[in-house]
C-alpha cells in the first residue's frame, strides 16, 4: 500500500504553490488572480500542517489557524476593491485597469 | 475502522453516477426531440422568465451577506479550540485569565458588527 | 550530543501561562492606537448626519500623541528578552519606531480635514483604518515571533489597501486600491511560504530559536531533528525577504509604487510611504539580524547570503528610482520614484552596517534617516493634499505652476521638504543622508572592502541626480507662469496648519539639532534584543561608549554652570 510521506506532501505544496504564483502572472480576470493568491495562501497552509505533523508540534497548526483568519480578511477587503473596480470599469479585467500608466 | 467498511458506500456512489448518468445519456441518445420555444426554456415555476440565464448577475446584497458570513464565520476557528481547551486552562487555574482573552476578541467583533449595522450592511433593501 | 539537539519553543504548559504584569507593557503603544480606532469606529457609527467630522481628526492625533508619548515614557523601563511567551518584544528599538508610526499616522490624519473639503467627501473610515494600521505597524516593530510579525503586517498592510481605494468616485482610486492588493497579496504569500520553509527547517517561528536553530544545522553536518537542506534556508531566506522588499518598495519589488501613488489620496500616501516603510524596515531587521544572523547566511566577504541580496537591491533601486523620478510629469509619480529611490538609500545603511558584527551600531544610521524621510515626505504630501485646482487636488507640474507666489505659505512649506529631500543642507534629510554615506565609506575603509565606498559613491551621485527633481517642483510653484484661467484654491484648516508646522519644525529639528534623534537612535540599537552573544558584546561596548558621553556632557555642563558663579 503506497504510504506518502513528508516529501510528498511538500511537492503537492509545491506545486499548488507554483500554480498560483504562475496564475497571478498569467492570468487577466481580477476574481481569478485573487483566487490564485488563494491557493498561493492554501499551499502555505499545507506546507505549515505537513511540517507540523512531522515534527510533532503544535506551532504550524496555530500558523495555520491565522493564514486562514488573515486570508478571510484579504478575502473580505478584495472582493471589496474589485467590485468598487467593477462600478466604474464595467469589468474585472486587469488589463483595462489602466488609468494610471503615463 | 478500516478503510474496506466504507466499500458498500463507495460501490453505491459509483454504481449511482454511472445508472444516473447512464439513463440520462440513452433518454438524449435515443428519445424523440421536437424542440419549440417554450420547451426550452428555463422552468421558473410557470412565469416567463426574464432575460438570460448567462447574463443574470447577483445582487450586491449577497455579496455584503458573504462578506459578513466569512468574516463572522471564520471566528469560529478561534473559539472552538478555545472552547476545547477551556478545561484544561480552569484546571491551572487561569480560568479567568482565558475568559478576559475570549471577552477581547469577543468585544472587538461586536464593535465591528455594530459598526456593520449603523452603515446599513445588514438591511436587506 | 545534547548541543546537537534543535531547540523547539514552549512546553504546552508554558503556553498556558499567563504573562506577568510587567510583560503587559509591551502592548502599551500598541492597545492606546487599537483601542482608540474602535473608539472610533463606535463614534462614527453614531455620528450626526450633516455635520464634518474634522473632530475625529484631532481625536485620533491626541491619542497618536499619546501613544507615542507612554512609548517615550516606557523608553527606560524595557525588558530583556521577549515576552508573552516569545511573541513580542520591549526594547528602545521597538519603541523608537512606534514613535515613529505615531508620529506619521498623526500627521497624516491631521491632513485629511483640508483633503476631504478639496474632494468634497467626508468619511470616518480613513481615521479607524489609519489608525489600525498604526497599531499594525507598532506591533510589526516589536514581534519577536514570525507568527505575530505576519500578523502585525497583514494589520499594517491591509487598512492601506482600504485606504488606496478611499476615493469611491474616482475610478483610478479604484485601480490603485487593486493593483497594491493583488501585489500585496501576492506578496504576503511569498513571504508566508518562506516562513512555512524556515519552520519546517528549524522547527520553530521564534525569531531568536530560529537564528540559533539554523547555526546549528550549518554548523553540524548532521545534527538531530534537523531536515538538512541548504536549499531550504536558501529559498526561505530570499523569499521572506522579498516580502519585506515589497514592503519598502525597494527595486525588483516595486512596479505597484507609481500606480498606488497616483491614484491613492495624497495624505494617504504620505503615511503609506512612510509608516508602512518604518515599520516593514523594523521588522526586516528583526528577521535578518536575529533569525538570519550566521555569518554564512550573511554572506557578503564569503560567499553569498542575504548581504548581497540587500546591496543589490540598494544600488539597483537608487539608481532606478532616481533616474526615472526625472522623468515623471506628474509630482506623485515623481514622489513614488523618489520613495523608491529612498528605500536603496535605507538599504545602504542595512547593508553597510551589516558587513560585519562589529558594524551592528551602525544600523542607527538607517533609523535615523527614517525619522528624517518620515518627517519631509508626510510634509511634501500634506503640501499636496491642501491645494486643489478645478475643484480637484493638485497632481502635475503643471497645476502647480505660479502656486508658489499665489500662496506664500504652502510654497515655503514645500520649499522646505522638497530640499531636506533632495539633501540640502541645513534640512534633516542632508544629515540623514550624510549620516548613512559616511557609515558605509566608513565600513568600507575599515574592512577594506571597497564595494562599499563604490556603493556610497552611487547613492551620492544619484541623489544628485535626484535633486533635480526635488527642485523642478519649486521651479514649476515660483517661475512657471500660473494659470490665469485655472481656478485654484488652498484649503488650510487649522487641523492641516497643526500638522505641517510639525512636520516642518521636525525637518528643521533634524537638520539643525541632529543629536537627540541620533542618540535616541543609536540607543535603540544598544537595546536591540535578540541577537547572539558576538553582537552583544559589541552592543554592550555601545552601552559604555553612550554612558562615557553622558557623564561627559554632564561634567561639563556642572563646570559650564559652575564658571559664571566661581
Amino acid at each position: 500500500m503506497f504510504e506518502p510521506t513528508l516529501t510528498h506532501y511538500l511537492i503537492l505544496a509545491a506545486i499548488t504553490f507554483c500554480i498560483g504564483v504562475f496564475g497571478v502572472m498569467v492570468r487577466r480576470n481580477a476574481i481569478t488572480l485573487f483566487m490564485c493568491v488563494e491557493l498561493m495562501l492554501n499551499s502555505v497552509n499545507l506546507t505549515f500542517i505537513t511540517f507540523s505533523k512531522y515534527r510533532v508540534d503544535m506551532d504550524g497548526h496555530i500558523f495555520g489557524f491565522f493564514v486562514m483568519a488573515v486570508a478571510a480578511a484579504e478575502a473580505a477587503v478584495g472582493l471589496a476593491i474589485i467590485l468598487h473596480l467593477f462600478r466604474h470599469k464595467r469589468s474585472v479585467d486587469v488589463e483595462r485597469a489602466d488609468a494610471l500608466q503615463l | 475502522m478500516q478503510i474496506a467498511d466504507y466499500s458498500a458506500l463507495m460501490i453505491f456512489l459509483v454504481l449511482g453516477v454511472v445508472v444516473a448518468g447512464a439513463i440520462s445519456a440513452l433518454a438524449n441518445q435515443f428519445g424523440p426531440r421536437n424542440k419549440t420555444k417554450q420547451k426550452v426554456l428555463p422552468y421558473e415555476s410557470g412565469s416567463n422568465p426574464i432575460g438570460s440565464p448567462q447574463q443574470m448577475r447577483f445582487s450586491v446584497k449577497f455579496y455584503m451577506l458573504a462578506i459578513s458570513f466569512i468574516l463572522f464565520d471564520l471566528e469560529t476557528i478561534f473559539v472552538i479550540p478555545w472552547a476545547v481547551a477551556w478545561k484544561q486552562n480552569d484546571m491551572l487555574g487561569h480560568g479567568l485569565y482565558a475568559l478576559g482573552v475570549m471577552l477581547v476578541f469577543v468585544t472587538i467583533l461586536t464593535i465591528g458588527l455594530v459598526y456593520e449595522w449603523k452603515q446599513g450592511g445588514l438591511e436587506w433593501d | 550530543m545534547l548541543s546537537n539537539l534543535l531547540i523547539t519553543q514552549f512546553s504546552t504548559l508554558a503556553l498556558l501561562t499567563p504573562p506577568v504584569a510587567a510583560e503587559y507593557m509591551a502592548l502599551v503603544p500598541g492597545a492606546i492606537v487599537s483601542v482608540l480606532a474602535l473608539i472610533i469606529i463606535l463614534v462614527d457609527s453614531f455620528h450626526r448626519p450633516g455635520t464634518r467630522r474634522d473632530y475625529l481628526a484631532y481625536f485620533s492625533a491626541i491619542g497618536l500623541a499619546l501613544a507615542g508619548f507612554s512609548a517615550y515614557v516606557l523608553w527606560d523601563n524595557t525588558l530583556a528578552g521577549p515576552v508573552f511567551n516569545g511573541m513580542l518584544y520591549l526594547d528602545k528599538f521597538g519603541l523608537f519606531f512606534a514613535i515613529l508610526a505615531c508620529l506619521a499616522g498623526g500627521l497624516a490624519v491631521l491632513q485629511a480635514p483640508s483633503y476631504m473639503r478639496l474632494v468634497r467627501m467626508d468619511r470616518g473610515e480613513y481615521y479607524m483604518l489609519v489608525l489600525f494600521s498604526v497599531a499594525g505597524a507598532i506591533f510589526m516593530a516589536n514581534a519577536a515571533d514570525m507568527l505575530t510579525l505576519f500578523i502585525a503586517l497583514e494589520v499594517m498592510s491591509i487598512p492601506v489597501y482600504c485606504l488606496a481605494g478611499y476615493l469611491r468616485r474616482d475610478g483610478r482610486s479604484a485601480e490603485a486600491a487593486l493593483k497594491y492588493f493583488i501585489l500585496g497579496a501576492f506578496s504576503a504569500g511569498l513571504m508566508l511560504y518562506g516562513i512555512s520553509l524556515i519552520y519546517g527547517v528549524t522547527g520553530t517561528t521564534s525569531l531568536e530559536f530560529i537564528g540559533r536553530n539554523l547555526s546549528i544545522i550549518i554548523h553540524d553536518p548532521d545534527p538531530a531533528g534537523a531536515l538538512a537542506s541548504g536549499n531550504l534556508i536558501t529559498v526561505g531566506m530570499l523569499l521572506i525577504f522579498s516580502g519585506f522588499a515589497f514592503k519598502i518598495a525597494a527595486v525588483p519589488f516595486h512596479i505597484w509604487t507609481p500606480d498606488v501613488y497616483t491614484g491613492s489620496p495624497a495624505p494617504a500616501v504620505g503615511y503609506m510611504s512612510t509608516a508602512v516603510k518604518a515599520g516593514a524596515i523594523a521588522a526586516m531587521l528583526r528577521v535578518l539580524l536575529i533569525a538570519f544572523e550566521d555569518p554564512v547566511l550573511r554572506g557578503g566577504f564569503n560567499g553569498f547570503g542575504w548581504l548581497d541580496v540587500v546591496f543589490f537591491c540598494a544600488a539597483a533601486s537608487m539608481v532606478l528610482g532616481n533616474v526615472v523620478a526625472i522623468m515623471q510629469k506628474n509630482v506623485k509619480r515623481m514622489l513614488a520614484y523618489s520613495s523608491i529611490a529612498h528605500a536603496g538609500y535605507l538599504l545602504v545603511g542595512v547593508a553597510a552596517s551589516s558587513a560585519s558584527p562589529e558594524f551592528f551600531l551602525h544600523h542607527d544610521t538607517v533609523l535615523f534617516y527614517l525619522a528624517t524621510y518620515t518627517a519631509g515626505t508626510v510634509g511634501a504630501f500634506g503640501v499636496l493634499s491642501i491645494l486643489g485646482k478645478n475643484g480637484r487636488p493638485v497632481e502635475t507640474y503643471d497645476d502647480l505652476a505660479g502656486l508658489g507666489l499665489k500662496y506664500p505659505v504652502a510654497g515655503v512649506l514645500m520649499g522646505l521638504f522638497m530640499f531636506s529631500s533632495a539633501g540640502v543642507p541645513p534640512f534633516g534629510g542632508f544629515v540623514g543622508k550624510l549620516y548613512i554615506f559616511s557609515s558605509a565609506v566608513q565600513v568600507g575603509n575599515t574592512t577594506g572592502e571597497f564595494s562599499f565606498i563604490g556603493l556610497a559613491l552611487v547613492g551620492v551621485l544619484s541623489s544628485v541626480a535626484g535633486a533635480y527633481y526635488y527642485l523642478k517642483v519649486l521651479v514649476s510653484m515660483y517661475m512657471k507662469k500660473a494659470d490665469e484661467k485655472a481656478d485654484t484654491e488652498m484649503v488650510m484648516t487649522s487641523s492641516a496648519k497643526v500638522s505641517l508646522f510639525a512636520s516642518a519644525l521636525l525637518t528643521l529639528a533634524l537638520g539643525i539639532f541632529p543629536g537627540f534623534a541620533i542618540e535616541m537612535a543609536r540607543e535603540s540599537m544598544v537595546d536591540f534584543q535578540g541577537p547572539s552573544a558576538t553582537t552583544q558584546k559589541v552592543q554592550e561596548q555601545g552601552r559604555q561608549q553612550l554612558e562615557e558621553m553622558r557623564q561627559k556632557e554632564a561634567s561639563s555642563r556642572v563646570v559650564a554652570d559652575g564658571v559664571p558663579q566661581g
